[in-house]
């Protein structure tokens, strides 16, 4: 491999990236030695980067609020499917309006599921009015799809009857998955078509704080069948496929890699992520996240960085994600993640 | 295998479709409708037992909360007016500006399953709510408050300290996400559960002590 040691000229003001409507505010830019989606995309080829990525700096974040689901979850409001979302402030986010159901009963979906018709938007005029502007074909694209499979069904009904239907309705929701993963692969050609998406980040959540909510083989038998049409649709588009799943989710882990994820975005604080790194890395990218509290100092901070790097970080098949809960000092922590990955893949 | 056998067994396996027609044949040949309930009571000890230690999942659990509930729908009728079938009315909700309920309502099944009634105050739930509902509700004997957010946990301390201040001897038990043994000793809670299986024997364990 090539080396490119750190240059200092590298974290000099060279500008801002435009903000993205939706989750990304502007953020600097970085003078890199390969452009930022070389860097992360040769992850995904198996190569080891030349800096972890930052998907803060690195990504350009697409979640169009035309996309109902998007708009629902990040302000409130009615879903693609009809499901009223309520914005919670202590968590800025929104989630499903206690005691709402748009579906009676799983073995009803078929009457009572009104499918929303995609092609009725108008994705490359939002496109055009509000993306094209403001994506930097420097940075790798990611469209992120916020509404999985599981989580979906439990929005339709309730988490209780979702869980029951898993065994005890198993054939009804495979047909309702068979054409929801048909609907979803629609929107993940749109992503493609309209957005240009290198990555779909697609979220499900499968996990409590202490364990996945089904087991491994309900998993297997249920969910991977679909998952493995999802993945195969997205890798034929020439895109890759990045699994936001919360939880403790360890013990799914190989079926993750099973159903063709390429990446998977997990939930630090429920889950043994370098024991994970170690037994898995080779097969799956990890995504985490880096909170920096408000009240944290300089040290702190370059504590939580250092940590990370290297520990998950080490083996280079580990994509950052900096959230700095200070505005302010968001252009600092970007910048001591990118030198210290930048110093440490390049020794 | 007796009736009684067959019941634990659906129970236990979750099959809610059958569990009414075993505990109507318990009762015709027999059985006593206190023995056919007790019985079910100790399968859900066993689920519940079983999801602690991560032997099942959480919709093992629920099918077997469905089918006990199914079964106690049959023996209703034959017990009405038995309090002996009740280990006392259990207050639960999730604290103020917290909205999660899933958790909450996995308790709720374990508990309702343990022979608690169960008085489910919902989401977002006042301090004070709390007290009202243990003011108005005969024989409390136990308040559940659910955090899910590290943001709510200090709803969950004025949620304990309310009801303690205005029923000292009231017992209350806490869980969620965020919340530890170590916090729930701090905000002066009688029990803590990492999960619904667990709340089940802590909760029983809390009023027989």
């Amino acid at each position: 491999m090539i080396k490119y040691p750190f240059d200092e000229k590298e974290i000099r003001d060279i500008g801002m990236y435009d903000a993205i409507p939706g989750p990304s505010g502007p953020v600097r830019k970085f003078d890199t030695p390969v452009t930022p989606k070389e860097n992360l995309m040769s992850i995904y080829r198996g190569e080891k980067p030349l800096w972890a990525p930052n998907l803060t700096v690195d990504c350009n974040m697409v979640q169009p609020d035309i996309m109902l689901d998007a708009y629902a979850r990040n302000h409130g409001g009615f879903d693609f499917f009809g499901i009223e979302w309520e914005f919670e402030p202590l968590t800025n986010a929104a989630m499903v309006k206690p005691g709402t159901r748009r579906l009676s009963d799983i073995t009803k979906w078929e009457e009572e599921i009104i499918w929303p018709d995609l092609k009725a938007i108008d994705w490359e005029k939002d496109y055009k009015d509000n993306f094209e502007s403001v994506l930097d074909s420097d940075r790798a694209t990611m469209f992120m799809i916020l509404n999985g499979l599981f989580e979906r069904t439990a929005d339709l009904t309730s988490f209780a009857d979702t869980f029951c239907y898993l065994l005890e309705e198993p054939e009804a929701l495979t047909d309702f998955y068979n054409k929801l993963v048909d609907w979803h692969i629609e929107l993940i050609t749109i992503a493609k078509k309209y957005y240009h998406a290198d990555i779909i980040t697609f979220h499900d959540d499968m996990g409590t704080q202490i364990d996945s909510f089904m087991s491994p083989n309900t998993f297997k038998e249920i969910m991977m069948p679909q998952y493995k049409k999802i993945t195969a649709a997205v890798h034929e588009l020439g895109m890759v496929i990045n699994y936001h799943s919360c939880g403790s989710v360890g013990n799914l882990i190989p079926y993750y890699i099973e159903c063709g994820f390429d990446s998977w975005e997990g939930q630090d604080s429920a889950n043994n992520k370098n024991e994970l790194m170690e037994k898995y890395g080779d097969q799956l990218i990890q995504t985490a996240m880096l909170l920096f509290p408000e009240e944290a100092n300089d040290e702190q901070i370059d504590e939580m960085i250092e940590n990370a790097l290297n520990t998950v970080g080490r083996t280079g098949r580990f994509i950052g994600w900096t959230i700095d809960m200070k505005p302010e000092r968001v252009n600092q922590t970007v910048t001591k993640f990118y030198e210290k990955s930048r110093k440490l893949y390049n020794q | 295998m007796s009736k009684i056998e067959d019941v634990k067994v659906l129970v236990e396996t979750g099959k809610s479709k059958k569990v009414a027609a075993a505990v109507q044949e318990a009762l015709d040949a027999g059985d006593k409708a206190q023995d056919i309930l007790d019985a079910m009571i100790a399968s859900m000890g066993v689920v519940g037992d079983k999801f602690s230690t991560g032997e099942i999942f959480v919709p093992e659990m629920l099918i077997a909360a469905k089918a006990m509930s199914k079964g106690v729908e049959v023996l209703k009728p034959v017990m009405a007016g038995d309090i002996s079938t009740s280990l006392g009315t259990c207050i639960m909700g999730t604290v103020a500006g917290d909205l999660h309920d899933i958790g909450k309502n996995l308790v709720i099944m374990m508990l309702e399953s343990s022979g608690f009634d169960m008085v489910d105050l919902g989401v977002d739930v006042p301090a004070e709510k709390f007290v009202e509902a243990v003011k108005e509700n005969d024989n409390v004997v136990l308040v559940a408050c659910s955090g899910l957010l590290t943001t709510t946990m200090p709803a969950l301390k004025e949620a304990v300290q309310t009801i303690k201040a205005a029923y000292p001897e009231m017992k209350v038990i806490v869980g969620g996400a965020p919340v530890t043994q170590e916090y729930a000793d701090e905000i002066g809670a009688d029990g803590y559960a990492p999960d619904a299986g667990s709340a089940a024997t802590k909760a029983k364990e809390m009023i027989s002590a």
